[in-house]
Formats: C-alpha cells, sequence, structure tokens
C-alpha cells in the first residue's frame, strides 16, 4: 500500500469520525465521492464472468462492471460459469410469496459492488429470493438514485419518501435545526442537511397542504420506482387514533391516484414507543386487518440505540413484531421489513415477507438517535459478520474462529479478498454482510414438507447457538440476540 | 312473553301493506312487519340520516349471497300524513337461531360449522359490500327451512353505535350486548372483527349449550362485562375437531386483530 494511499485512509478516517458523531448514514453519502475519487482494491479491473440465462439464449454477466447486464452474444474474454441464472422475477412475482424478498437499501459505497452482489446473488439463488432496491429520496441525489436503480435483477424499486425526517417529535432523531448544536462545525453541517433534504424533497415544503400526496406519488414516479409508497409520516404515541387515521386516509389517496400497472404499499413508521406499548400495537394491528385494500405494508420501527447494535433483542418489540408478521401471513398481506437487517430476516419466520438490510448499521436499523462523542484518533473496532453465529464479532476474533469445528465458512467473493490479505476492510466487510444476509435469505426459504421458512430458520437458529455454545464469548462478540429469538420460535 | 306493539298503529299500517301483514318486531330505528314474502322495516324509531340509508341501501344492494337477507329496496310510507322510509327486505321463514335456543334445541358439531361456515360466507359478502352488521345475534340469523346450514343474517346496516354507558345484560334477556365486542363495549367504533366476534360468540353458546361468558339469570354491568372479556373466553373442548376450536378460540379473541378475516377463517376450515 502506498504512502499516499495511507495518508487518505487517514484522511478518511478523520473525516468520518467526525461526520459519524451525529449521522452515521449522512456520513456514508456526503463522503461517498470522496470513495469514488479514490482507488481501491474494489475498483482494480477484475475478469468478467458470465452465465447462461434460463429460457433465452442469452447470457448475464456475474463478475465485473458491467454485472447484471445480459448480452446475445457470448463476449469474448470472459469465463463462463457452470449453471443457469433463473428467470428475473416481475415485481407482482417477487410479492407473491414463492421467494423471501431481499431489499437492499443504498449507502454511500458504490453500487458497483452491489450491483455484482445483488446479480451474483440472483444467479444464484435466484428461484428463492427475490430482490429489490431501495433509495431515499430526501437523502439521495438523482444520480445517485437512477444509479442504483439500474439493476436489471432488482424485482422491486424503492424510492422512499421518508416523511418521518419531520417527525422529531415523536422519534428520535438528529435534531435539523443547527441553533441545537454547541459545536459550530456540527450545526453547519445539520443545516445543510436539513437543506439538502428539502432540496432532493421539494415536497417535505409542503407537508400539511392538499397537494402533498399527490407530490410524494409523482416524485417516486419520477425517480423510477415501481412500487409506490405512502408518505412515511410517523406513527404518533400522543394522538394515536388520529395518526392511524391519517396513515389509512393517506393510502387511501395514493391509492386513488394509482394507474393501472401501480401497486403500492403502506409505508408506516413507528417510533420506539409505540412498539413497546401493547394497547397501540393492538389498535394498529386490527386497523391493518380491517382494510382489506392495502395488500403490502412497508412497516419500519425504530429501535433503541445501544449495546445490541443492528439487532433487536427487547422480548416487547420482538413480540410486537412476531404479531404483526403472524398477522400478514394469516391474512395473505406482503410485510415489508425496512432497515431491518438481520431481525427482519429473522422475522420471515413469523411471516414477513421481505427485509431491507445494506453493508452499514445504519442500512441495517432505524436506530434512535444518540449523540456521543468520540475521542479523536481512536479508531473504529473492526467487526465482520460471521455466519456461523449470526452475529459480527471482531476480525481477529474471526480469523480463530475459523478453525473450529462445525464452522460454518463463507462462499463469497469478498470473503476471498479478505481471506487472501487477512486484512480487515470494512467496505468489503459490509458487501460480505450484505451477500450473506442474502444467502440466509435464501437459505430460509425452506420447502413446504419441512416446515417452510419457520423451521428453516429454527435450523439455522440452533446451529448458531449450538456453535456459540461451543465457543469462549465474551462482551459483543456474543450474539445474546440468539437466544430472545429462539424463545418466540 | 307479550308481543311487543308498533310504534305506529296497525289499522293504519295494515292497509298499506296488505290485509295479512302481521308485527314482526320492534327494534331501535323502527318496525318491521311481514307483508307476503317481504320483511318491510318502517324507519319509525330513533331518527335516522336519510342520507345514510340511502347509502346504506345502495351497499347492502350490492351484496349478493344466500346467507345474507336480499334487500330489495327502499320505499315511502306515508301514514297520519306523515312519509316514513321503509327498507323491504326479503321475508325468511324458518325461525332465527334465539328462538332455537330458547327451545335448547342445540346442533350437532357438524352443523355447528356449517353454521359458521355459511356465517362467514355471509359476512364476507357483506363485507366486500362496505357494510358492517354491528349488532350480529341470535335474533338476527336466521335459520332458512330451519336448517343450520341455512343461515340467513337479518337487520342489515343501521344498528346503533350503542352508548357503551348503558349497556347492561338484564336477567332472562340475552340481547345485543351480550354479543359485542369489547371494543363495541369500550364505545369504540365497529370494525369488520366486531362482527366476527359476535359470531365466535354465536357459535360457542351452541356448542358449549350455553353463553359462554353470561348467566342469563344474572344482571351484568359494563364494568363485569369487559373484565369478564378480557378475562378470556373459555375454549371450546378439545373432543371438537381442531379447525372448529382454532377458529372459535380466534374469533372470540378479546384483540381484535387476533379475530382475522372471514377469509382467513375460512381457510383454516378448508374453504378458499
Amino acid at each position: 500500500m502506498s504512502e499516499e494511499r495511507n495518508t487518505n485512509d487517514a484522511q478518511w478516517e478523520l473525516e468520518e469520525e467526525h461526520w459519524s458523531e451525529f449521522y452515521p448514514d449522512e456520513v456514508d453519502e456526503m463522503l461517498e465521492e470522496l470513495r469514488l475519487e479514490r482507488a481501491d482494491e474494489d475498483d482494480k479491473p477484475q475478469h468478467e464472468e458470465i452465465m447462461e440465462l434460463a429460457n433465452e439464449h442469452a447470457w448475464m454477466f456475474i463478475r465485473g462492471s458491467r454485472s447484471g447486464t445480459v448480452v446475445t452474444d457470448l463476449p469474448s474474454g470472459s469465463i463462463t460459469r457452470e449453471g443457469q441464472v433463473p428467470p428475473i422475477p416481475t415485481r407482482d412475482a417477487a410479492l407473491d410469496g414463492r421467494r423471501s424478498i431481499l431489499l437492499y437499501h443504498a449507502g454511500g459505497t458504490r453500487f458497483a459492488q452491489g450491483r455484482e452482489l445483488l446479480t451474483r446473488l440472483h444467479a444464484k439463488n435466484g428461484a428463492s429470493l427475490g430482490l429489490g432496491v431501495s433509495v431515499s429520496i430526501p437523502r439521495h441525489s438523482a444520480k445517485k438514485i437512477a444509479d442504483v436503480f439500474d439493476c436489471s435483477v432488482a424485482a422491486l424499486r424503492i424510492a422512499d419518501p421518508e416523511a418521518f425526517w419531520f417527525d422529531q417529535e415523536v422519534l428520535q432523531l438528529a435534531s435539523t435545526d443547527p441553533e441545537t448544536y454547541t459545536h459550530q462545525q456540527t450545526g453547519i453541517a445539520a443545516a445543510r442537511r436539513a437543506a439538502r433534504l428539502k432540496e432532493f424533497a421539494p415536497y417535505l415544503h409542503r407537508l400539511s397542504d392538499n397537494y402533498f400526496i399527490d407530490e410524494v406519488v409523482e416524485a417516486q414516479r419520477a425517480a423510477g420506482a415501481n412500487l409506490i409508497l405512502t408518505s412515511g409520516r410517523a406513527l404518533s404515541t400522543s394522538h394515536p387514533t388520529r395518526s392511524i387515521e391519517n396513515l389509512i386516509q393517506e393510502g387511501d389517496h395514493v391509492h386513488s391516484l394509482l394507474s393501472t400497472n401501480e401497486r403500492m404499499a403502506l409505508n408506516i413508521t413507528l417510533p420506539l414507543d409505540f412498539i413497546t406499548n401493547e394497547s397501540l400495537c393492538d389498535a394498529l394491528l386490527a386497523e391493518l386487518l380491517e382494510r382489506e385494500q392495502f395488500d403490502v405494508w412497508h412497516v419500519r420501527g425504530q429501535w433503541r440505540n445501544n449495546e445490541d447494535g443492528a439487532v433487536l433483542k427487547d422480548p416487547t418489540a420482538l413480540k410486537f413484531y412476531k404479531n404483526l408478521s403472524n398477522l400478514a401471513e394469516e391474512e395473505g398481506r406482503v410485510l415489508l421489513l425496512p432497515q431491518s437487517g438481520l431481525t427482519g430476516w429473522y422475522f420471515l419466520a413469523h411471516g414477513a415477507r421481505g427485509f431491507g438490510t445494506g453493508t452499514s448499521m445504519a442500512q441495517q436499523a432505524f436506530l434512535q438517535h444518540r449523540p456521543f462523542a468520540r475521542q479523536p484518533g481512536i479508531p473504529n473496532v473492526q467487526r465482520i459478520f460471521e455466519r456461523a453465529l449470526l452475529h459480527p464479532v471482531e476480525f481477529t476474533f474471526h480469523l480463530s474462529l475459523r478453525d473450529q469445528p462445525k464452522y460454518v465458512a463463507c462462499d463469497c467473493r469478498w470473503c476471498e479478498a479478505i481471506d487472501a490479505t487477512q486484512v480487515y476492510n470494512r467496505t468489503t466487510s459490509g458487501w460480505h454482510t450484505l451477500y450473506n444476509h442474502g444467502a440466509l435469505t435464501a437459505s430460509a426459504r425452506g420447502s413446504d414438507s419441512t416446515g417452510g421458512r419457520r423451521a428453516a430458520v429454527r435450523k439455522i437458529l440452533r446451529r448458531a447457538q449450538a456453535f456459540r455454545n461451543d465457543q469462549n464469548l465474551l462482551g459483543k462478540n456474543d450474539p445474546k440476540h440468539l437466544s430472545n429469538w429462539s424463545e418466540l420460535l | 312473553m307479550s308481543s311487543p306493539e308498533p310504534r305506529l298503529p296497525r289499522h293504519l299500517v295494515i292497509p298499506l301493506l296488505g290485509s295479512e301483514a302481521e308485527l314482526l318486531g320492534v327494534g331501535t330505528y323502527g318496525d318491521t312487519w311481514r307483508s307476503g314474502d317481504r320483511a318491510v322495516k318502517i324507519l319509525c324509531g330513533a331518527p335516522t340520516d336519510p342520507r345514510r340509508v340511502t347509502r346504506e341501501v345502495e351497499a347492502l344492494q350490492r351484496v349478493d349471497n344466500p346467507h345474507v337477507v336480499r334487500l330489495y329496496g327502499l320505499r315511502r310510507l306515508s301514514i297520519s300524513s306523515n312519509d316514513y322510509q321503509a327498507l323491504e327486505f326479503e321475508f325468511v321463514p324458518g325461525g332465527d337461531i334465539s328462538e332455537r335456543i330458547t327451545a335448547k334445541d342445540w346442533p350437532t358439531v357438524e352443523q355447528a360449522t356449517s353454521l359458521l361456515i355459511a356465517l362467514l360466507q355471509g359476512l364476507q359478502a357483506l363485507h366486500e359490500s362496505g357494510s358492517i352488521h354491528r349488532d350480529l345475534k341470535p335474533a338476527n340469523i336466521a335459520l332458512r327451512s330451519r336448517s343450520w346450514a341455512l343461515p340467513v343474517i337479518l337487520d342489515l346496516g343501521l344498528a346503533k353505535q350503542l352508548d357503551a354507558s348503558t349497556v347492561t345484560i338484564y336477567p332472562g334477556l340475552l340481547g345485543t350486548p351480550a354479543y359485542m365486542a369489547p371494543e363495541q363495549l369500550r364505545g369504540q367504533p365497529a370494525h369488520k372483527a366486531s362482527d366476527l366476534f359476535a359470531v365466535g360468540v354465536v357459535i360457542h353458546q351452541l356448542l358449549l349449550g350455553r353463553h359462554p361468558l353470561y348467566d342469563p339469570s344474572e344482571s351484568y354491568e359494563l364494568p363485569d362485562m369487559l373484565r369478564l372479556i378480557e378475562s378470556g373466553i373459555p375454549p371450546i373442548s378439545l373432543e371438537y375437531p381442531e379447525a372448529l376450536r382454532r377458529v372459535v378460540t380466534r374469533l372470540t379473541s378479546v384483540q381484535a386483530y387476533r379475530r382475522g378475516s372471514t377469509r382467513s377463517n375460512l381457510q383454516i376450515l378448508g374453504l378458499g
């Protein structure tokens, strides 16, 4: 590694340290351009691999910068992999229940890698896995959205209006008011962020006027979404009945705006106080049952930001998600759990149809904002997702685990890169996590004769618990959520 | 029990409905008379919003299901220089479930299952029209040709949102409140799931041979009723088929969302 590269990395870490104090997801986004300008190992020219596309005289690139591209002539110089790429399902086929759905939430990292990763997941698991891409209208530029939506294997394209950014009174979000910050730079960044939200999503200026919903829908159409969401305003614990009524009215309004080939989802954002209040949850679930016109639910819950990281283990909140998932399954509705990562994967066992995840914690969980100060110079702990434990562990510990009996080795190409160098790379580790979430989703499908998703997830959980019991796991390396999850299955 | 007196005098109504017209019942919103093969409900009771009546009639006329009484239409009757709206329904001979309960004439398990399926199918059609019954009870379920398999849901569409503060069950009278879902008792709006609760209680009562919550010789105030419901309706006997047990347990759940939809309950019973 060159000296220049080291200098760049140091600068990068410094910038990220600074930004990540208040807005981790934004950090990724704001620093993306910096990333793009820097060469890293992922940008090196790669050899290309192709695979035949089922039912068509065509091939699809599954590795390299043209991943996902379909060609009708065998390209020269590429490696042809054995097997066939399954047909890409339509949006409605992806939602029909035969496949579990993985939604990739766009973050700051370049999507070229994401496109390749999703293509590889589809090539390997497309018969049991439906894929989607999800972008944020207020946080992502039009260029970014177009880039992420350029993904041939994604059956679902979601442009989330994320109107919850203006529900500061019910959600715990980083303040958008620069006056509330004592640190000047942080305040400036907050002001910039607030301005950018409204620049990218002009409908946020019109939250209370009659055309708000129309513009929310129009913005999604303009972005190229094929599943239209309601605005995503958060439900209120102070006025729960009114906020649920507003949600339903908004849903009916969006429904009335749909054209023949469009499909919608009720986009629900829940504060932690709502999720952990049984009577509020009962009221919401009763309303969801009642309103049969809404057959797709896109439910994002805000979780407590604590040492559990990106997984949920609060028993009360887990119970809500279980009831929600059971209801969706029993009533034949499609439940998508955006920004839920591995927790969302777990709820496939209870009846959720899909979940959203990504390469960073901000994409794997919608956590309450917790301002904290980090001492300069203290590096991030290097963690990598360990499939054998269903949990991220310290990288050095990961290296020691690989020789253990019953270890589940990862066969992703990003792991190959890590294994080859034995050096931690956060970006590569992020793609490895995402790939594993996808592989787990495909594994969670099960079959009707063996108990379906529930049995498949239970089997994976048991194996992880057994492996955990054989190890000496301490602190954050210990997947404490496994026992809570197993109890509910 | 003596026959109730109609609000509007017989000598004024019978000439309009035909000499063989007979009073079937007196309800919150009006008097129901039989006139040939039709039942005519004259809206002469609690005030109704004519626009709401028209809206309900339009919705209910879209319902085409053998387990929901057919609504022919709305007519106007001029009685003593007053105009009354009147709903014309199909008259269903065969008596209703409350008469069978009074006679302790209980269905077999198979008959109860057929009844449950038919009621769910009827409710499904009713709910798809956008209507909620709100007042399902044994007296509002006729049995065509006295068959448990041929129930017909009566008294559609104009059930009053009850004032929870006045809800009481009186000795000897297990009427509307005894079949009300907990959310209705709390004064909250009725949902489709509220109708499902009533069906669950009726079926439970028919299988058990008595009301699952209330002793007909006792009186109950609202807090007693809520406490009884929230403590949970006892499960039906394990000797009954699993699907039947599962559906009755779902339908009588305290939480509305646990009752499911008509569709999911019919699926459990092997239909749909």
